[in-house]
């Protein structure tokens, strides 16, 4: 098809926006931005990364508790153990142990549903956050908050399916 | 990039968002004609809020273009929702750029939901689950 412009444009990437926002290019690759020393952003990074490893906490109590559930977890796992490790990296800090979480729930379906519900919760909070920061924080917490509501989503369209099977 | 370039750059993603996804409805049928039609409304609905924080801080929105080169042909429903998944990410890229250079509070408050939203709608397209949607 002859048009005019290019389906979204300005969306493509370009050299000096792509990659981690706000790194810059070194000898050896892109080197990440030296880490926040604004308190307002350090204290919301730092909440953000231990909530996300009380998630993954419970993820690995959910597995252990039903390992049939590993492939419907899957990307959870993986994806908030990127996500713990690129929130660490930003703040430039080790956030505190996490919690200790109440019981898993007695069956699969009830253990997806609350992990679904918690993936949701902290998708409002982390929405939240990102709206009192601003700049790249703001960006990685609103990413984070995206991330959750996308796996809210995937355990209970996924789990009412699967977990009854 | 500043927060009006992004506002305009979200504006202009939104105006190419409802071309695509018409062309994409058009060789849709059932309930992915449903869903598209949901998502055409949807982003008409963000093209007016941007149109209008754009107006309200004096600027003159970017306008749509009479039509737009597609990355593929849209020949039947399996390009067609290709499309739409791919108008999706793009636009979570769009929007997390607005989050990070928004300035005023409704602004970035727009932006983080819109993220959000586009995040979810990849997931309607055929989408998986991504450690961080919108990273560029």
């Amino acid at each position: 098809m002859a048009g005019s412009a290019t389906l979204l444009t300005g969306c493509e990437d370009e050299k000096d926006h792509s990659g981690t926002p706000g790194a810059t290019e070194g000898p050896d690759g892109p080197t990440p931005p030296p880490p926040s020393t604004d308190p307002v952003v350090v204290a919301a990074l730092t909440t953000a990364a231990t909530q996300v490893a009380q998630l993954s906490l419970r993820y690995s109590q959910v597995l252990q508790a039903y390992p049939k559930l590993r492939a419907q977890l899957a990307a959870g796992v993986k994806n908030h153990a990127t996500q713990f490790a690129k929130l660490k990296e930003v703040g430039g800090f080790e956030p505190p142990q996490p919690g200790k979480l109440p019981a898993v729930p007695g069956t699969a379906a009830a253990a997806l549903a609350d992990l679904a519900g918690r993936e949701q919760k902290l998708s409002v909070s982390h929405a939240t956050a990102a709206a009192k920061v601003s700049g790249e924080a703001a960006r990685w917490l609103a990413m984070l908050a995206a991330a959750e509501s996308q796996l809210a989503a995937t355990l209970t369209v996924g789990g009412k399916k699967k977990a009854a099977s | 990039m500043t927060e009006k370039e992004a506002l305009q750059a979200a504006l202009a993603g939104e105006h190419a968002a409802m071309y695509g996804v018409g062309v994409a409805g058009g060789k849709l049928s059932g309930a992915r004609f449903a869903q598209a039609t949901a998502s055409f409304g949807e982003h008409r609905r963000r093209r007016d809020q941007l149109a209008d924080l754009l107006a309200d801080d004096g600027e003159t929105p970017v306008a749509a273009e009479p039509a737009y080169d597609l990355p593929q042909p849209v020949t039947g429903t399996a390009s067609a929702v290709a499309l739409v998944l791919l108008i999706e990410r793009r636009l979570s890229v769009v929007y997390a750029d607005l989050v990070e250079a928004a300035e005023k509070e409704p602004v970035r408050a727009l932006a983080i939901q819109a993220l959000i939203a586009t995040s979810r709608a990849q997931l309607t397209w055929g989408g998986t689950a991504q450690a961080f949607p919108g990273q560029s």
